[in-house]
């Protein structure tokens, strides 16, 4: 896996880092990445929209190569409004998009997490630990 | 309106009694639909019929749509203590059996037993004293329009009296089945049969009533901070979720030659399982609250595995400073890709605690946390559960072992409860990034839980993988007296 619905909603939370300079965490050394087809589904992404951050994960989802989401984000704040053209393409860049083997990396605190297998790793070193 | 449910009382596969488990599922769906279920009688889960009242036959299949612990739902006709009565009740009540008894209605008549073989010549009769119904139309045995069933109940028999011809029979219940329930699934998730389980796999009956309990179900994304092999993920995906799993420990999760991927593919919920990552919950990558609408986990008790975090004792306080790798100046051993962080017992009172503080900072509002508490029977009781202001409890279920049990407990966090609103109250500061805990050096972090005052109750989960390993012992009695 590593579905950009999952990196969407992860920082670096080593405790030299803050939200939001940890976020979104930069795709490095990507040596995998799958097309996996799903089954659409409309109304866990309605559902999903408020959680999600737009302009990030437009930039993660250029960064493995895709660039089907359009600059301006649809109104977020009213799921039941947002066309089906833009639910489906939204399917496809959170859901079907898989990076298998590579890294990702905190903008802030340059922290590599290795991703393998499609799980990444992302414990800390102890100097990193929040107490 | 009545139905009268047949329910599981115990199945091979699965250990323990899960007695205590049946009111809270049908409760669990109820407010997973939205309909008021209610229970006329006294509750008895010694019992396998179970009569309640539902608006209608709508609810009554929903309730079939996802029930576990029953095995089919049957409009509620007559209970009685002997035959006889029943068919005093019976005989009169045309509106029951007229709507069904005519020439094209195909129909079929099931005579069975609880703790008891009703045999065929037996079945027959019975069958026959029905004969006032006045069924004109074919019988299918196969999905007739109309099953009536008599079920017969009997008190388990001890050995001595097995084989004695006895006229013992408790009480006999009458009804026309509306469904059947998903109580198969136990069959289809059977850990035997699963394409990659480990020592820790939840047990699939358990599992799925676990999803139930958090209300799985389309559209909703649901959480294991335990993960291991997974069971907790595929059983609320196969209710329809999405579900995301972490573990501070990748191994089990990654597997060898098979890992939870073919499990999912196997039950063909392969893209209902989102990833899987490795992290400790208490230092957990999330950037915001309110992510999950439920989280549902079975974390280590410390006996096939020890609950562990991040961390390592520190030296005279001093926080820990990384040092290069000897004879390599600029690189440090936590930069090698191989690199294991060490990694701290945690103890069990410590890991429950963290465990609610967290699901109520991850939670939507309204989202439930589903886990097992396990429990020295002999030290448990109810105010061991920790109470965190915002989640409220919905049930506790005891899957009893003898000496210990584990406990399922379902909390909700409670609509109105948002994590802005609660910014600045004690004991949720800084709970974006971690919990307020004790100082590693401080906590001992053997594994023995901390030090309580005289007098204060340790709760029956403290220490649990001691008291274990020392099979319950009460530590009183083997106190030598000097």
């Amino acid at each position: 896996m590593v579905r950009l619905l999952t990196q969407n909603l992860l920082s670096c939370p080593s405790t030299h880092c803050t939200y939001p300079s940890n976020f979104p965490l930069s795709f490095q050394d990507v040596e995998t990445i799958e097309i996996v087809e799903a089954e659409y589904k409309e109304e866990f992404l309605r559902g999903f929209l408020n959680r999600l951050e737009w302009a990030a994960l437009r930039k993660s989802a250029a960064e493995l190569g895709n660039t089907d989401l359009p600059e301006e984000s649809p109104d977020l704040a009213q799921p039941q409004d947002v066309s089906e053209e833009i639910l489906k393409t939204l399917h496809h860049v959170l859901l079907e998009i898989q990076v298998k083997d590579g890294a990702m990396v905190c903008p802030s605190c340059k922290h590599v997490f290795q991703i393998k297998e499609g799980i990444p790793n992302m414990l800390l070193a102890d100097h990193e630990l929040r107490k | 309106m009545k139905f009268l449910l047949v329910c599981s009382q115990g199945s091979p596969e699965t250990t323990g009694n899960l007695g205590e488990f049946r009111i809270p599922e049908l409760n669990s769906i109820a407010a997973l639909f939205g309909f008021e279920i209610n229970y006329p009688d006294p509750i008895d889960t010694t019992r396998p019929y179970m009569v309640i009242e539902l608006a209608g036959e709508k609810e009554a299949r929903l309730l079939g749509s996802r029930a576990i612990s029953v095995k089919h739902i049957w409009e509620y006709w007559a209970d009685a203590r002997t035959y006889d009565d029943l068919h005093t009740i019976i005989k009169p009540r045309n509106d029951l059996y007229d709507p069904y008894t005519g020439p094209s209605t195909t129909w079929k008549f099931t005579v069975s037993g609880f703790a008891r073989n009703i045999n065929l010549v037996d079945q027959v009769a019975v069958i026959n004293s029905f004969r006032y119904l006045g069924f004109q139309g074919d019988i299918k045995l196969k999905n007739p329009q109309c099953e009536v069933g008599v079920f017969e109940e009997y008190v388990r028999r001890t050995d001595k009296e097995k084989g004695r011809e006895l006229n013992d029979m408790r009480w006999v219940w009458m009804g026309r089945k509306i469904c059947d329930t998903k109580r198969n699934m136990i069959d289809v998730f059977d850990l035997k049969k699963r394409a990659y389980i480990g020592t820790t796999s939840m047990e699939a009956e358990v599992s799925l009533l676990m999803a139930n309990q958090a209300l799985a179900a389309p559209g909703k994304l649901i959480y294991d901070p335990f993960a291991g092999t997974g069971s907790m993920l595929l059983t609320s995906a196969a209710f329809g979720a999405l579900t995301m799993g972490s573990d501070i420990d990748g191994r089990q999760m990654r597997g060898k030659k098979t890992n939870i991927g073919d499990s999912a593919a196997q039950y063909g919920i392969k893209d209902k399982i989102v990833d899987c990552v490795v992290f400790d919950v208490t230092q957990h990558p999330y950037r915001r609250g309110e992510i999950f609408d439920a989280i549902v986990t079975d974390p280590p008790y410390g006996v096939r595995a020890g609950a562990k975090r991040l961390g390592r004792k520190e030296k005279n306080g001093q926080p820990y400073v990384p040092k290069p790798v000897p004879g390599y100046e600029n690189v440090y051993s936590h930069e090698l890709p191989d690199y294991v962080p060490a990694t701290l017992p945690w103890e069990m009172t410590e890991v429950i605690e963290s465990l609610i503080t967290y699901a109520l900072f991850l939670l939507r509002p309204g989202g439930r946390l589903v886990f097992f508490l396990p429990t020295d029977n002999l030290h448990y009781s109810d105010i061991d559960i920790p109470v965190i202001p915002g989640m409220t409890l919905i049930s506790n279920s005891s899957q009893d072992y003898g000496k210990w049990a584990r406990r399922l407990i379902t909390m909700e966090k409670s609509r109105s409860v948002s994590v802005e609103e609660e910014k600045g109250v004690e004991g949720l500061e800084g709970l974006d990034r971690g919990i307020r805990r004790l100082v590693l050096g401080e906590s001992g972090g053997s594994g023995t839980s901390t030090p309580k005052e005289e007098g204060e109750k340790r709760p029956g989960h403290a220490g649990f993988r001691d008291r274990y390993f020392a099979h319950f012992e009460d530590p009183e009695a083997a106190v030598k007296s000097d």
